[in-house]
């Protein structure tokens, strides 16, 4: 399905669903003027052998042996040229009782399956994922872009911002959450919690990880609220500003 | 200094949309159809050059005869579609029938489409002209844009989405009719038989008009005896023995057996979210992990959104309404789970039961 026609009913308000989508609008025109195509989709076996071709460990919230069907809850998007896949986003919904709790148990990946031996996760103390309470939240930590394509200007970018976009408008979730390495967080286009409370590497699902300056892993959370403001903005619906949160959003510093 | 005062900006901002890019007219064509050089067609444009009235009327014709007519009526201000002067340059024979569109937007402002509603929706949103999606319909659904059409034989048509369409786009395009006393108006989205502008008018600004909460829902504080329904009594009675503030609601409601008759919201802010809906309710499953206010009936949805903040402002309400055929009480729970959310359970009952009564969210 192509991604402008993959919302029917929008879960924002009329104002903010007119911004986002319009910004979406924009950025699916600079993937397209770039010679690229892109699909919708709801099918975690659609993407897995996308993310194949990076030769990096499968997710286990993109991978469609633990996380099979669920259509409903289940967002694809991926990059096309001229027949060949470049690159692909997913993104899955899930509910959470509790945010710790499921962490510890690793309902939260799992759900009702029996995680493999070995694996474990070390949960963060943060006030922030106490916070996270009887809710849906949108895990999008899923990306994957060929060397190609990411030579392209801006294509990246509008991928990561188309996938972010369409989440936003088709689900209610409160939060998104992630894992991502310091670097990569310090550029995401919105207001990230736990990047600067938690320390490095207590966030890990693969038995072969070690907690040490290597692996960098945050857990992160943005709510949803933070999250509507910036992908109204029109900065997020260019592709060649990078990802960052827009300047006149940037939270005010004690010097500033 | 501008060489031609108030038609400068009316005039190039028409001769703009109807020639390239904007349409496949160039200059060039122009200059040879009305015999002025391309050079003064440019000059003219950029106000860099005295016009005339006669250069005006003769590239008017030239445009009509390429089929995008309108420069004059809109040079001078008459609005889009206005009746053109007869000008013995452009007989009406002459010019070939063609539909007019125009868009509303929901930047407030009413535009030519030249080349038709896609295209022009193409364009706006810098698709390329290969793209699979449908610009037209994005524009509708996802930007609340209006769309009219002006058949030859003058009658409009209106296109759009009810729910989803722009204040700014309705209230343009109400004065634009309102200006067009004498057309008859199809407007399939309002699903009835042609009508004249005016009443359109009407219409189009009826959906810009909030709407009202329906006023037959008060809070009340019920005694337990009062209560008439038993499940409604004893999961009461429950919550309120733990008390309000550390009761686990769902445990709760799950343990006394009455989960499948009850109906979680979450409510984050002003946001009222469908967490979880009873087995029991007969409600549509797809509004589960949505905002209420995502749900089509609006009345309803915003009526639902204000008993649930009030339920977060007053725990442990009953609301009393009054359903069609019968009146049924909404027994409300309202619990703060952190900082910034609320949780909020509600239980409905019917007090005067009508034989098809059905619980209802």
């Amino acid at each position: 399905m192509h991604p402008l026609d993959a919302v029917s009913d929008s879960v924002l308000n009329p104002r903010d669903h007119r911004a986002v989508m319009l910004n979406t609008g924009r950025l699916v025109g600079h993937v397209e003027r770039a010679g690229y195509s892109l699909r919708v989709g709801h099918d975690l076996a659609e993407t897995a052998p996308i993310f194949g071709l990076s030769n990096a460990p499968l997710a286990v919230m993109a991978d469609p042996a633990v996380h099979a069907g669920m259509p409903e809850t289940t967002l694809t998007v991926t990059l096309w040229k001229d027949g060949e896949p470049q690159g692909c986003a997913a993104i899955r919904r899930v509910w959470v009782d509790f945010l710790p709790t499921d962490l510890e148990t690793l309902r939260y990946w799992y759900g009702e399956q029996t995680p493999p031996e070995g694996v474990r996760c070390s949960i963060p103390d943060a006030d922030w994922l106490a916070e996270i309470y009887s809710c849906w939240t949108a895990w999008s930590c899923s990306f994957h872009i060929h060397r190609e394509a990411q030579k392209a200007r801006g294509v990246t970018e509008a991928l990561i911002r188309i996938a972010h976009a369409l989440s936003l408008t088709k689900w209610d979730w409160r939060w998104l959450l992630g894992r991502g390495k310091s670097g990569v967080i310090a550029r995401f286009p919105f207001e990230v919690y736990g990047a600067n409370h938690v320390s490095p590497g207590l966030f890990l699902l693969d038995r072969d990880e070690q907690p040490d300056a290597d692996h960098p892993h945050f857990l992160m959370g943005v709510r949803r609220a933070s999250f509507t403001a910036q992908a109204a903005h029109a900065y997020y619906g260019d592709p060649l500003q990078k990802i960052g949160i827009p300047p006149a959003l940037r939270p005010k510093t004690e010097e500033s | 200094m501008s060489r031609n005062g108030g038609i400068a900006k009316t005039y190039a901002a028409a001769l703009i949309a109807r020639t390239a890019p904007n349409t496949g007219v160039t200059l060039k064509m122009l200059a040879n159809k009305t015999g002025y050089s391309e050079d003064t067609l440019q000059r003219g444009r950029d106000d860099l050059t005295t016009i005339s009235a006669e250069l005006i009327r003769e590239v008017d014709a030239a445009l009509s005869a390429f089929g995008f007519p309108g420069l004059i009526t809109e040079t001078y201000g008459c609005p889009p579609g206005g009746t053109q002067p007869a000008s013995p340059l452009s007989p009406p024979e002459a010019v070939a029938p063609a539909d007019v569109c125009w868009w509303a937007t929901h930047e407030g402002t009413l535009h030519t489409a030249a080349l038709g509603h896609a295209e022009f929706a193409r364009r706006y949103l810098d698709l390329p002209a290969t793209t699979e999606a449908d610009p037209r319909k994005f524009a509708i659904e996802h930007m609340g844009w209006l769309a009219v059409t002006r058949s030859t034989d003058g009658s409009l048509r209106l296109d759009g989405r009810a729910d989803r369409a722009a204040p700014e786009a309705i209230e343009r395009l109400a004065d634009w009719l309102d200006g067009q006393r004498e057309a008859v108006v199809r407007a399939p989205m309002f699903d009835q038989r042609p009508a004249s502008a005016v009443a359109l008018a009407q219409q189009l600004r009826s959906l810009a008009a909030p709407e009202t909460v329906p006023a037959t829902w008060q809070p009340e504080r019920l005694a337990e005896d009062q209560i008439a329904d038993a499940d409604a009594a004893q999961l009461w009675r429950a919550v309120h023995d733990a008390g309000i503030e550390r009761a686990h609601l769902v445990e709760t409601a799950g343990r006394l057996g009455v989960l499948d008759r009850c109906a979680l919201f979450v409510i984050d802010g002003d946001a009222v979210v469908s967490a979880d809906l009873g087995r029991g309710l007969f409600v549509d499953r797809s509004v589960v992990g949505r905002n209420v206010m995502s749900r089509r009936d609006v009345g309803y949805a915003q009526m639902l959104r204000a008993h649930a903040l009030q339920a977060k402002a007053a725990p442990s309400n009953y609301l009393i309404g009054r359903a069609e055929g019968g009146s049924y009480r909404r027994l409300a729970f309202g619990q703060q789970t952190s900082r910034n959310t609320w949780q909020c359970m509600t239980m409905v009952y019917a007090v005067d039961k009508p034989a098809d009564f059905q619980p209802l969210r």
